[in-house]
């Protein structure tokens, strides 16, 4: 009898459930609402367009955020595939590497060294330091 | 009394009751506040930044849309004034501390030199007027688009290119070699005190076509020069139109310089071709920007 009399912590119950359900409500809205929003890393956002001149195959940044010279690019040329790093050898004039980016205007030219006539180009241009692909595009 | 009030106090200290309820209001205010922080500081500049550079995307498509109703008057040749819309900023994130973009909409005069040299006809200059928007960006770059001389220039820090060609093609003539340039050039004149307009929201430009002037033949011209803000935009363009669609070659035909604020192109002449002609077309819209028109 004494202990179905007994009201003690009642109060504190309630109050604790009805915080963890509020708590738990808000945070399923953010959840839902919020943090499934698929930009969950640093993007870069730049366009850059490419084309086959001869057998040469152009790219251009055509705006956007510049790119490091450490931003790679894989060519597949009919099943042969190619890895460079923008700031090695001369795939940019040493003109536009002077300020350590790839910038708007500035065109980058890769030569594999293969006759390209009707050949599919597929580039892909990945930024490594947020990890993240900026481009892939058959040209 | 002392003893009793000794005993009360004691009875106090030792008491827990409620201590549950606080420490769990604790933890999820905290729980709260880190969520918040992290949204605010991580999310907020992400998404406020992918706003801002779509919305440079929808300013690119409605100076697309600009050069179009222009082109369309070009052709009608007649007085038929369109309004076309231009998104000087974006919003702000509801419910999170973030800041709006805003822009400017200005219409300028004399922004843009061409001169022509030749040896019949010495030195001709034509000086245009431009429509350029710029934008104030909180998170993503800044970054200007310009309608000049019938192109549009997307232009931002270090450098600028060529969004939308103008109307200028080259021709070389296989049999006579004869090399033709034609280039149909706009100016944009101001209306009164109509020219700028900068905030945020949704501006209306108005354009109407006001004359053509008489086409201008130019024979044997020994250079085009161009002044403008935007050097490397028109080079890269001069370069490919005239390697591309003119078959022309660069060293033999033709060469460019530029500098800060120039773009001069040099034309040679062979044994078997001649220096090209040109045959310009100038075509006066008037624009203006703001609420009511004039």
């Amino acid at each position: 009898m004494k202990i179905k009399k007994d009201n003690y912590a009642i109060s504190e119950m309630l109050g604790t459930v009805l915080l963890l359900l509020i708590a738990v409500s808000s945070f399923a809205v953010v959840q839902a609402n919020i943090l499934l929003n698929p930009i969950s890393q640093d993007q870069t956002y730049v366009t850059i367009v490419g084309n086959v001149k001869g057998n040469n195959i152009i790219l251009l940044h055509r705006g956007g955020e510049p790119l490091s010279l450490k931003t790679k690019i894989k060519f597949d040329i009919d099943g042969n595939v190619y890895d460079i790093i923008i700031g090695e050898n001369n795939y940019l004039d040493s003109e536009f590497k002077a300020d350590g980016l790839w910038n708007i205007g500035e065109s980058l030219i890769f030569i594999p060294g293969l006759d390209l006539t009707n050949l599919d180009v597929k580039v892909t241009v990945f930024n490594v330091e947020t990890n993240t692909i900026l481009m892939s595009e058959t040209i | 009394m002392k003893k009793v009030n000794k005993r009360k106090i004691k009875k106090l200290h030792d008491s827990d009751e409620g201590v549950v309820g606080i420490v769990v209001a604790v933890l999820i205010i905290g729980l709260f506040i880190t969520i918040i922080t992290t949204v605010q500081t991580i999310y907020v500049p992400n998404w406020m930044e992918q706003k801002e550079a779509e919305h440079m995307e929808t300013v690119a498509n409605q100076f697309s849309m600009l050069k179009f109703a222009i082109d369309t008057q070009l052709i009608a040749g007649k007085s038929m004034p369109i309004s076309t819309s231009i998104e000087l900023g974006s919003k702000e994130m509801p419910f999170f501390l973030s800041n709006k973009a805003f822009g400017s909409l200005e219409i300028l005069s004399d922004e843009f030199v061409l001169s022509v040299f030749s040896d019949s006809n010495g030195t001709s200059n034509y000086t245009f007027g431009t429509i350029k928007y710029t934008s104030k960006n909180s998170y993503f770059l800044d970054q200007s688009y310009i309608y000049e001389g019938g192109a549009i220039i997307m232009d931002q820090y270090k450098g600028n290119v060529m969004a939308i060609s103008p109307s200028l093609s080259v021709e070389l003539d296989p049999y006579s070699y004869d090399i033709n340039i034609e280039f149909n050039a706009v100016n944009i004149s101001r209306v009164k005190d109509k020219v700028s307009v900068s905030g945020y929201g949704t501006y209306p430009i108005r354009t109407e076509f006001s004359k053509s002037y008489p086409p201008v033949i130019i024979t044997g011209i020994n250079s085009l020069s161009i002044d403008t803000q935007y050097p490397n935009a028109w080079e890269i363009f001069f370069n490919q139109t005239f390697t591309e669609s003119g078959d022309l070659v660069y060293g033999t035909h033709f060469s460019i310089n530029k500098n800060s604020n120039s773009v001069k192109i040099n034309f040679f002449s062979g044994t078997d071709w001649d220096k090209p002609n040109l045959n310009l077309k100038i075509y006066d819209v008037k624009a203006q920007v703001g609420p009511g028109w004039i």
